[in-house]
């Protein structure tokens, strides 16, 4: 791909750093790791040897699929390194606690704690609203395949979060 | 708990927004990236670097050697560097209301027919001065040190152009209008024409068949020209070179 000029570059950011840096959140735990992620997506359109196509897939597609590929290599690394995989309820930085209600921090806990590829499939539908299909193109896989992924993973969710609905019910 | 429960329970998780930092950050990367290339790889671009490296170190010392010591390379600088005589010119660009343009000064002499300038200076218009002033050094560099890719010389080429001298500086297709003498030197006025110009020149025989005046004219609708350009011999300074 010829190198597009700095004013498409910023618009592109523009459009799309928000809901990458969403995802990478979501999927990572950590807004540094997020912001790391969404760098890594723009500057992997500036090298030379980029696999952006514009006439085969849009750049939503590319830079979500980049997004999770960076995600998914952020996990591996520090599955290597002892003592770094903690808990999700460990990986929150103090500064965004505030932002968080105890039921968030829940959701949180719970969605961090689904496996990965029903994790991804439930963050791309529910908190970024993309179609089924559009997140089989992100992920690589058949629409019908994302489907049942996210059937289980809102049935894994139902699961873990009754019990906290059910503890809450005995409380009041 | 049915879907929209769910769906309830899970919009209570916020993400925060990302540092102001993101933006300026990922714009310097796209000014760190530079402009859009393929790279080589390693070893190729190390090893190309060093090719190109010594290219240009082995150019760079042929060239000094070149001019300091020609013979010692075994290069024979071109017989075209000898100029015999030098004449120094005006030339005039005409606007088309007939107003005068640009002036320019240039100095030079003839080889086989073909004129080499070794100055040329335009006032109004330094940067062009500036450039051709350098094309014209490099020309001069190169008739020193690559003579064969400065001037094209052939057997063929000697033909012609004695033949064009024995002619009287008249080439195929001139129209002999007369003759006249300019700073001392006989000279013979030839025109040539095409279908959107008009060439009339005033060639010296003796320099050469250097062309001490000449004049481009531009065709009008109703079949009168205007005077374009015009180039005069201010002086003729014989070298004794």
């Amino acid at each position: 791909m010829r190198r597009m000029d700095r004013e498409s570059y910023l618009k592109l950011f523009d459009e799309h750093h928000l809901p990458l840096f969403r995802f990478a959140y979501r999927m990572t735990g950590s807004a540094a790791d997020a912001e790391d992620i969404v760098q890594e997506c723009f500057l992997e359109l500036l090298r030379p040897q980029t696999r952006f196509d514009p006439s085969r897939s849009s750049a939503r597609i590319y830079l979500f699929g980049v997004a999770r590929n960076q995600a998914y290599k952020r996990r591996a690394k520090s599955a290597r390194t002892p003592d770094a995989t903690p808990e999700p309820q460990d990986r929150w930085s103090p500064e965004h606690e505030a932002l968080r209600s105890e039921l968030g921090s829940v959701v949180a806990n719970a969605v961090l704690r689904l496996p990965e590829d029903h994790r991804e499939v439930l963050i791309l539908s529910h908190f970024e609203q993309m179609a089924l299909a559009d997140i089989g193109r992100v992920l690589g896989v058949e629409t019908t395949t994302v489907k049942s992924r996210l059937q289980k993973a809102r049935a894994h969710l139902r699961e873990m979060l009754a019990a906290y609905v059910a503890a809450g019910e005995k409380t009041r | 708990m049915n879907d929209s429960e769910l769906d309830d329970m899970l919009n209570k998780w916020e993400a925060p927004e990302p540092g102001p930092a993101l933006r300026s950050s990922v714009k310097n990367a796209f000014v760190e990236a530079g402009p859009s290339r393929r790279r080589l790889r390693w070893p190729s671009w190390h090893i190309g670097k060093g090719l190109f490296g010594m290219a240009a170190g082995a150019a760079a010392f042929l060239l000094v050697v070149g001019v300091a010591f020609p013979s010692s390379v075994g290069i024979t600088p071109s017989p075209a560097l000898h100029a015999p005589y030098l004449v120094t010119s005006k030339q005039v660009t005409f606007n088309s209301d007939g107003s005068r343009g640009d002036e320019t000064t240039r100095r030079g002499y003839n080889y086989k027919g073909a004129e080499i300038v070794i100055d040329e200076q335009n006032p109004n218009q330094p940067i062009h001065e500036f450039f051709m002033n350098f094309h014209i050094g490099m020309r001069m560099l190169f008739m020193r040190v690559l003579p064969g890719v400065a001037i094209h010389e052939s057997p063929e080429n000697d033909r012609k152009f004695a033949q064009y001298v024995r002619a009287g500086c008249v080439d195929s297709g001139d129209e002999v209008l007369g003759h006249d003498t300019i700073l001392g030197h006989p000279v013979v006025m030839v025109r040539g024409s095409g279908k959107d110009w008009r060439f009339t020149g005033w060639r010296a025989p003796d320099l050469g068949c250097f062309t001490l005046k000449a004049r481009g004219e531009d065709p009008l609708p109703d079949g009168n020209f205007r005077l374009s350009w015009e180039r005069e011999a201010v002086n003729v300074t014989m070298t004794n070179r």
